[in-house]
């Protein structure tokens, strides 16, 4: 650009001055044309006309300047009124998108009651969502660490029984024996590339004070094969020859933390209560499989688990490329019939399970439940939101009718619209995200559900994915009936002010959205009901025991096995234990048993002397447990002191028992003999039935051992007393003044045992009574909102009604008789809804059915009253309406 | 006036003509009809850019400021292809409408 060209800015400007224009625009058509206006003067210059000469020619552009600026204000205001909603075919998509989304923020600043509101809502329903699906992400979609390529299965053998029912009741699963394993391995190389048992085992660390119990997983060697083919970090790791011998193999992380990294830890020897072994190696790093488990040691192989159902597990790594249909069809030949006792014919067959299948089966229902509840959530949040905007909407309804006069097509307000609904989902969903995230790692614990430590949900991109995905329908789903209305307005009504364009009251599409609300909120309530139902069913289940008034004391001698006189000593320590116990103050009566209610069980078949058999549930206690625990003696007595080894065996049975034995007459003096080994015992006395196993299960038969005369390891120590949990400390201070070293795993009160077996019942009815009440609260906010508005959009007609002499009953029945059909008809159509889905909820149900008269009562009057309040609350203002002010409002 | 009117319904035909092949900024759209029409048609900036701005916004043209090296950025047009729709059609009514007044006019032969 030559140096003495002039600068034209001021000159444009000036010119443009009246055209009105937006200061952005007019920058822009200044900068065009005072670039025009350059080439102009330089190309004037270029043909030597002098420097004034060129300037006057080159203004002269601008001469016709009147008609140029009555021009671009007739084009501009063409682009004005697209800049709010013009046509989209007159401008890039984006850009579009871009002034949609400024417009849709400017608009939803403007109203920050209905925006809080809305984003609110939403952030609950996409929370919930998110943090319900971050769990079935973990847990369902997500490969296991232990078995990234999902390669590892469980191999487990199935009997069915023939009879009625349903095969899944009738099927047993048995652990295949380590015969069968050991001809697998060799027989299916083609198919498992390793294939192992593992079982559960503990070792009571001596040389640590005090005494440690820790986990420690007994393994076949090729099990540690089936999940990491690295060598061993130091040392080795097991082979066949391992087995039966006091060997131990340490986690890498147990090597770091309890030996400091120490590599002369190969060879060193742990005394253990169990029997004292020596360290051969050390996993290596980031073994996936048991993460926890410090210590490992060969699976102690006895006769007995040759067979099978010896009670351990299987596992088995696919070779690459075989599936586990493959797998199952190379294993089909173990499909035999069986007989088993009793002359029953059985189908025998191997079941192959991948172990995230087998991690996840007892999960997957509840989560699907859980995902539809939350679903359901989000739904009424979307109608909810979609409420509040037709009843916003309503009030835009005039700035819509002259966007639509400027020009604006139809779909392109219903795009600008829904733009506004999308960034309001967006909101909606960044808030629940936050929330979604924070119920994620709070909720982990609630469940009613096992949660796999290594399937902790977490945030994934996934769940990012879903979020956006969950607030994009959302978006979509409010907002496309509010702005096709709203698109659909009628502009010559409109633009008239003081025409309501919903003389009525509410619309139809508010009422239609009462009624989806609160048919959903209905479904969700249904499903809280009965779980809350059932909770109290089980709740109410008299177990038998007087919970409140008893203390558990878990402690065991630390005496080792190759003590010659271990048993001995054994039932003196819990003699001695018991006695002092019993002189602590406050105590009434102190017993103990082998194994504690509701924690394990174990079976046996038991013959009577009058021939009948009886499948039986064996345990064994000192005198005194019965008392402790308020079972009462029906008939004859308890054990005593006296049956000891060498005296006549003794058993004391319950009713159930009694009654299934058929002794109703007279069971005192009979006898009955159990399992393999046992001698005939005699019955001394019988005991109220109580629920040991669990609170839903039927009562078992069962036979209580004197201790003393079977002989038993460890017992768990009950206590009777007003105030139990007041004794923990004086309990802790006599064991410690015991002479045995001793290791005390628990001491508690005997409630939490029920609180244990009741847990999942209780988080589940307390999950679904969240999700209830939220979609109870939701929908009153949604039912409140519309009649507040419904109120707002007729004051001038009450008003009307009001000084014509309106009763307030009259005018209260006005307002609220758009809602109560609404309600009612959403309350039937919700109840519809709940019976056709109660149907899946029948397997979480317990001792009410699906259709339990009562909890559809009781949900539908809530519903129904939350709903009328809902209305009630925001109608009541009509009555304060003063008729001047009201006909003066407009 | 009839010099003003004509221009303007023509403008529209030529302005879309001359972006057929290539884009081109304001002042380069203006001495092409200059120099094509050899000084019969001239648009001054007043006239020529409200023009451009309102084909624009009836979605037939693009503008966009464009930086070519060497050069300040400017504002190059393009024609779109509803633009091209429109060309074509603007050509056929021309010329059936210089025929009919060819005709008319006696200026062609029978």
């Amino acid at each position: 650009m030559a140096s003495d060209t002039p600068r034209w800015d001021q000159e444009i400007r000036r010119r443009l001055e009246s055209a009105g224009l937006d200061p952005a625009r007019e920058s822009e058509i200044v900068r065009e044309l005072s670039q025009h206006l350059d080439d102009r003067f330089a190309e004037l210059r270029s043909v030597g006309v002098d420097v004034a000469d060129a300037r006057r020619r080159t203004l002269a552009e601008l001469d016709e300047h009147e008609m140029m600026t009555r021009e671009l204000s007739r084009v501009e205001r063409l682009e004005s009124s697209s800049a709010v909603l013009g046509d989209t075919r007159r401008q890039p998509l984006l850009a579009g998108f871009w002034q949609d989304v400024r417009y849709g923020a400017r608009s939803l600043r403007s109203t920050p009651g209905f925006t809080a509101v809305a984003v609110v809502t939403l952030a609950l329903g996409i929370g919930a969502t998110t943090a319900i699906f971050s769990v079935v992400d973990s847990m369902l979609l997500r490969p296991l660490t232990a078995d990234p390529d999902g390669r590892v299965v469980r191999v487990h053998r199935l009997n069915v029984r023939p009879g009625a029912g349903s095969v899944e009741s009738r099927t047993r699963g048995w652990s295949p024996g380590v015969s069968s394993i050991r001809n697998w391995q060799q027989q299916h190389r083609d198919v498992f590339e390793a294939i192992g048992a593992w079982g559960g085992g503990t070792l009571t660390l001596l040389d640590v004070d005090p005494v440690e119990r820790v986990s420690a997983t007994a393994v076949m060697p090729q099990l540690l094969r089936v999940f990491d083919s690295r060598p061993a970090a130091a040392g080795r790791l097991f082979v066949e020859d391992d087995t039966n011998q006091p060997v131990a193999v340490i986690s890498h992380d147990a090597w770091h933390r309890r030996f400091g990294g120490d590599p002369g830890v190969i060879g060193r020897s742990i005394r253990a209560l169990e029997g004292s072994r020596v360290i051969i190696g050390v996993l290596p790093p980031g073994f996936p499989f048991q993460t926890r488990t410090d210590f490992w040691i060969p699976l102690k192989i006895t006769d007995r688990m040759a067979d099978d159902g010896w009670g351990g597990n299987v596992l088995a790594r696919l070779r690459p490329g075989v599936t586990v249909e493959q797998a199952r069809d190379a294993m089909a030949y173990e499909r035999r019939q069986r007989t088993g006792t009793g002359g029953v014919v059985m189908d025998e067959s191997i079941s192959i399970l991948s172990m995230h299948e087998q991690a996840v089966r007892y999960s997957r229902q509840t989560l699907y439940f859980l995902l539809g509840g939350v679903g359901c959530l989000l739904l009424i949040s979307c109608v909810n939101v979609a409420g509040l905007l037709i009843a916003r909407g309503s009030g835009r309804r005039r700035e819509v009718a002259i966007r639509a006069s400027l020009g604006a097509g139809r779909s392109r307000l219903i795009r600008q619209l829904l733009t506004e609904s999308l960034l309001l989902s967006a909101l909606g969903g960044v808030a629940g995200l936050v929330l979604g995230s924070w119920l994620m790692t709070m909720m982990v614990g609630f469940l009613p559900i096992n949660v796999p430590a290594d399937m902790r949900p977490a945030l994934s991109l996934r769940l990012f994915g879903f979020c956006t995905l969950a607030s994009v329908c959302t978006g979509f789903l409010f907002g496309l009936l509010p702005a096709v209305g709203l698109a659909r307005t009628d502009l010559s009504s409109s633009t008239k002010p003081g025409r309501s364009d919903m003389v009525g009251g509410v619309s139809r599409s508010g009422r239609l959205l009462v009624t989806a609300e609160v048919a959903l909120a209905l479904i969700l309530l249904v499903g809280a009901g009965l779980m809350i139902r059932s909770l109290q069913r089980l709740l109410s289940i008299d177990s038998g025991f007087d919970v409140h008034h008893a203390l558990i004391v878990e402690v065991s001698p630390v005496l080792t096995a190759d003590d010659p006189a271990v048993s001995t000593r054994v039932e003196a320590f819990y003699q001695q234990l018991v006695e002092r116990l019993a002189s602590l103050p406050g105590v009434t009566a102190v017993g103990a048993i082998s194994s504690l209610p509701y924690w394990s069980y174990s079976a046996d078949a038991a013959t009577v002397d009058n021939d009948v058999k009886v499948q039986i549930s064996p345990r064994q206690i000192l005198p005194g447990y019965f008392a402790a625990v308020g079972m009462p003696l029906r008939a004859g007595r308890d054990v005593s002191n006296a049956d000891r080894a060498g005296a006549p065996c003794v058993v004391v049975v319950n009713e159930e028992f009694v009654r299934r034995s058929q002794l109703d007459a007279a069971p005192l003096g009979h006898r009955v003999k159990a399992g393999r080994q046992r001698e005939w015992c005699e019955i001394v006395g019988v005991v109220a039935n109580v629920r040991h196993v669990s609170l839903e299960d039927d009562v078992f038969a069962e036979v209580y051992y004197a201790a003393r005369q079977t002989g038993v390891r460890e017992l768990a120590i009950v206590m009777r007393a007003e105030d139990p949990s007041s004794l923990a400390a004086a309990v802790r201070t006599r064991i410690a003044n015991l002479p045995e070293r001793t290791l005390i795993e628990r001491i508690a009160p005997f409630e939490q045992l029920i609180d244990r077996t009741t847990s999942t019942r209780r988080n589940r009815a307390l999950l679904f009574s969240i999700l209830g009440g939220l979609g109870v609260l939701l929908a009153s906010i949604g039912i409140f909102g519309l009649t507040a508005y419904a109120v707002s959009r007729r004051t001038r007609e009450i008003g009307v009604r009001v000084a014509l002499g309106a009763t307030p009953r009259l005018v209260l029945r006005g307002v609220m008789r758009d809602f109560v059909p609404a309600i009612a008809c959403g309350i039937g159509l919700g109840l519809f809804g709940a019976w056709a889905a109660t149907r899946t909820l029948e397997q979480f149900l317990f001792g009410v059915t699906p259709h339990d008269p009562v909890t559809l009562a009781a949900v539908s009057l809530l519903l129904l009253a939350f709903g009328l309040l809902a209305s009630y609350l925001p109608a009541r203002r009509a009555l304060r309406i003063d008729p001047v002010i009201a006909l003066r409002s407009e | 006036m009839h010099d003003r009117e004509l221009k303007k319904g023509s403008a529209e035909l030529l302005i879309l003509s001359l972006l057929e092949g290539r884009q081109r900024h304001g002042y380069e759209i203006g001495k092409q009809i200059e120099a094509r029409s050899e000084g019969t048609l001239r648009f001054s900036a007043a006239a020529l850019y409200p023009l451009l701005y309102r084909l624009e916004k009836r979605g037939w043209l693009e503008g966009r400021w464009i930086e070519k090296s060497g050069q300040r950025r400017r504002r190059y047009y393009r024609i779109t292809s509803s633009g091209r729709k429109i060309l074509a059609e603007q050509r056929n009514a021309w010329q059936a409408f210089v025929a009919a007044i060819n005709r008319v006019a006696g200026l062609e032969r029978i």
